[in-house]
């Protein structure tokens, strides 16, 4: 059953059987009323009527007073309206209202009787004699009937009070039901909400925790028939698909994986064994201009020159590629790796063989990660020579080398990230995204040497640490490289502070 | 092989065992439910057969309450409450039914009597049938004339006040003992000019005189209860076996206030009358069980009547009629049943 349906139907059978519970109490309340008006009524035709009656009785009886049989008049009466009126429609009480009520008719009758033979003075002595027998027998009649008459009235309050004591004891008993009943409306709503509604959501949660751990073996296996139980059905069908997803995933990784390694072995096969002849080549090249350079004119000097120089461009050329190949293929040794000093060797390499050039370098100090050794001295080698290279055209190069916050262009976090930033040529951001592509270049190879590999080569050491790399730059505005070495645990970014610069004028 | 045998063996005592054990606690569980055994008391009560008055005696032997309540109870049939009331107290049964007069008449002579509980209480049973052809048309015209009575019953009450009410006095009539069986034909025969009696008596006769008989009834209220009483001895030795008798009474009383029908139909069997006989007294009788005020307010007038009639045998003094009443047992089973002041 739907939660919606169940909700509204748990409150439509609480409403019915909380209208109806009230309903009855208040019937049995009414009943009560009744009941004690009945009790009422009954007690006055005792204390207001039948008491009253007798007492003027006795008194007529005893001294005969003429205020007696006045107010026996007056009682009688009151007693006669109090009576008719219709107060019981039960058939018992009824019974024995209408017995009252005829025993005071003859009460009337009896008494009556009792002053007109009571009033008689005169006649014989046998005539008195007989008037005070028959007053007596009278006498007697009216106590026995007022007797008779408090009693049934007495029975009438009683019962009454049975009525009254019955519907208080109905109206507990309705209050309890009532009680009960809200209670099992709240256990049935409360073990419905736990079976229908708090366990699918748990077993929800905790599929959800396992998908964020990859597990996508966990089903809910919820069988309720809501909409939980639609949620739940939908989330196991998703599992399953993602299941089947990262199964296809995985094999597509590791074919790509055996291709990949396929492919590196080939690259480095092929890099390896095309090295030996191109140095023949260069070799015989070189024996040729030493040996028969003399007779050899400047055109063919000028050839064998190009031979030399496109074997040793194509030889650096492998070098980088098995360079790439190395890094790709290498066992990474994670070691604590001061950076800033591999920065500081690095610049002086550079500033050295550039000693033509003014080349002012700024390293931060103290900057140190977790890392291959080696392969970050290649990342910075790679990203300070381009820096060198690029800035070839400026009188003053400047290049930095530091830790600093960026968003990342992919997650759009600020986090710390290395930089290596120059003043130099800049490129144009519309062609990034070819940056570090193998033998991908941004500029000729006259303008700018090099073989399109470096930053290949940068980026497959960044991401083999676990990092990512992007540049930022402009036409003639100088450009930046950003990286990192770890997605999950940037630098403390405190050492941003004391930068130092290491500058070398041109000797 | 013999383990087979033994594990037979013990399989079997087990089950005998088991079995005895579910023998015992169903026999204890049994017990335990089962009503205890109760030995039967004899009882006689002394009843008047020609009088309604007995009517929930008959329908608690017709019903079994006697029996339930752990009684083995003889119903001795009487003609009159005066007979059924001596039978009781001259030990010819344990308790007899009567209306007050034999009662208090027993009190006036000094016979320890105790009375139990009012049975019945009816008004309009008693009157006075004449003959017309005797020049009786009025209650006045009595005067001078047989009139059949039974000595010492309501009836004989009934006459004198009926007499007193138009002027009379019993000695303004010739009274005639008659037994209430003999009254119908004695009027009918002219033996007598005219009968104080009860129902169903009262309307026999009436209806055998035809067009020359003349009814006069009690005027009002007439009550007249029918009682349950003893010998004040046997009574006071004998309260658990009156409660026992009560209790059924009380059921009795149940069953004719929820089956009236039932309750005359074993009755008027019992009396061996006509189913009829109710009908002479249409609604004014009530089965009851109670002791109530009234009981001894009509005693004592009673009493006052037979002194000034000279009818107690010389005594001119009251007795004290509230210690003839033994309300205990009937307060022990049914206290509302009790309002006698007290």
């Amino acid at each position: 059953m739907q939660i919606k349906t169940q909700q509204y139907l748990g409150a439509l059978v609480s409403a019915l059987a909380i209208g109806l519970i009230a309903a009855t109490l208040i019937q049995s309340i009414r009943q009560t009323d009744r009941a004690i008006l009945r009790s009422n009524f009954a007690t006055d035709i005792i204390a207001e009527g039948i008491i009253g009656l007798q007492l003027v009785a006795v008194e007529y009886i005893v001294n005969r007073p003429e205020r007696a049989k006045l107010q026996w008049q007056l009682r009688q009466e009151s007693l006669s309206r109090l009576l008719a009126r219709e107060v019981f429609d039960e058939p018992e009480e009824e019974a024995i209202l209408n017995e009252i009520r005829q025993r005071h008719q003859y009460l009337k009758e009896t008494f009556a009787t009792l002053v007109e033979f009571g009033g008689q003075q005169g006649g014989s002595e046998q005539e008195l004699l007989l008037s005070q027998e028959v007053a007596r027998r009278l006498v007697t009649q009216i106590m026995i009937m007022t007797e008779s008459s408090v009693a049934d009235a007495t029975r009438l309050v009683r019962i009454t009070d049975e009525q009254i004591v019955e519907t208080q004891r109905r109206t507990n008993w309705l209050v309890v039901l009532l009680v009960v009943v809200i209670g099992v409306v709240i256990a049935a709503n409360f073990a419905s909400s736990l079976s229908q509604i708090l366990t699918p959501i748990r077993k929800l949660k905790e599929g959800a925790k396992a998908f964020a751990r990859s597990d996508f073996a966990y089903r809910t296996a919820l069988t309720v028939n809501n909409e939980l139980g639609s949620l739940s059905r939908a989330f196991d069908q998703m599992a399953e698909r993602q299941a089947e997803v990262l199964a296809a995933l995985e094999q597509k990784t590791a074919l790509l994986q055996e291709t990949n390694k396929e492919l590196e072995s080939f690259s480095y096969s092929v890099s390896h064994d095309l090295r030996s002849p191109l140095r023949g080549i260069d070799g015989w090249g070189l024996a040729l201009l030493e040996d028969y350079g003399e007779q050899l004119d400047v055109t063919a000097h000028e050839y064998l020159e190009r031979i030399r120089h496109e074997t040793q461009r194509m030889g650096r050329l492998i070098d980088d590629l098995l360079l790439l190949a190395r890094v790709t293929r290498s066992e990474i040794k994670h070691n604590l790796v001061d950076l800033s000093a591999v920065a500081q060797v690095v610049s002086e390499r550079l500033q050295q063989a550039q000693s033509e050039r003014r080349i002012e370098i700024s390293i931060q100090p103290g900057l140190s990660d977790q890392g291959d050794a080696h392969l970050l001295e290649i990342v910075l080698t790679n990203l300070l020579d381009n820096a060198c290279k690029f800035t070839s055209p400026r009188s003053e190069a400047r290049i930095e080398f530091g830790l600093t916050q960026a968003e990342d262009p992919v997650s759009q976090v600020l986090r710390s990230v290395y930089f290596v930033r120059d003043n130099g040529v800049g490129f144009d951001m519309a062609h990034a995204r070819k940056l570090f592509g193998a033998f991908q270049r941004m500029h000729g190879n006259s303008e700018f040497p090099g073989t399109g590999i470096g930053l290949a080569t940068v980026q497959r050491i960044v991401h083999r640490h676990g990092g990512r790399i992007w540049a930022e730059a402009a036409p003639d505005q100088g450009a930046t490289f950003y990286f990192n070495l770890s997605q999950s645990a940037p630098l403390p970014f405190a050492a941003l502070r004391f930068p130092v610069a290491s500058t070398k004028e041109p000797s | 092989m013999k383990s087979a045998k033994c594990s037979k063996a013990v399989i079997a005592a087990s089950f005998v065992a088991i079995a005895l054990l579910a023998a015992i606690c169903w026999t204890s569980v049994a017990n335990w439910f089962a009503p205890p055994p109760q030995a039967k008391e004899k009882l006689t009560i002394a009843v008047v057969s020609t009088y309604l008055g007995s009517g929930l005696l008959y329908v608690a032997a017709a019903e079994g309450y006697f029996a339930q309540e752990g009684l083995n109870v003889t119903l001795q049939p009487y003609i009159t409450g005066r007979e059924a009331i001596n039978a009781a107290l001259y030990k010819r049964a344990d308790l007899g039914v009567g209306a007050d007069i034999p009662v208090m008449f027993a009190a006036m002579k000094g016979v320890p009597v105790s009375i139990v509980a009012t049975i019945f209480t009816a008004n309009q049973t008693h009157g006075i049938v004449a003959r017309r052809d005797r020049g009786i048309g009025s209650v006045q015209d009595i005067k001078g004339k047989r009139v059949g009575v039974a000595l010492g019953t309501d009836s004989h009450f009934v006459l004198s006040t009926m007499l007193a009410r138009h002027r009379l006095a019993l000695s303004d009539v010739r009274i005639e003992s008659l037994q209430p069986e003999a009254m119908e034909e004695a009027l009918k025969s002219g033996k007598v000019d005219a009968v104080s009696t009860w129902e169903p008596g009262l309307t026999a006769a009436s209806t055998a005189l035809g067009v020359n008989g003349v009814e006069f009834r009690t005027p009002g209220r007439f009550m007249f209860d029918f009682n349950l009483a003893g010998r004040a001895e046997w009574v006071q030795a004998n309260p658990e076996k009156i409660q026992r008798l009560l209790r059924a009474l009380l059921r009795s009383k149940r069953f004719a206030d929820e089956n009236p029908q039932a309750a005359r139909a074993i009755i008027v069997a019992a009396m061996k009358e006509d189913p009829g006989v109710f009908d002479t007294i249409g609604s004014n009788y009530r089965f009851v069980v109670q002791l109530d005020q009234s009981l001894l307010i009509m005693l004592e007038d009673q009493a006052r009547w037979a002194i000034e009639h000279k009818l107690t045998g010389g005594r001119t003094t009251m007795p004290n009629f509230f210690g003839m009443v033994a309300a205990d047992a009937l307060t022990a089973v049914n206290h509302d049943a009790v309002t006698i002041v007290r």
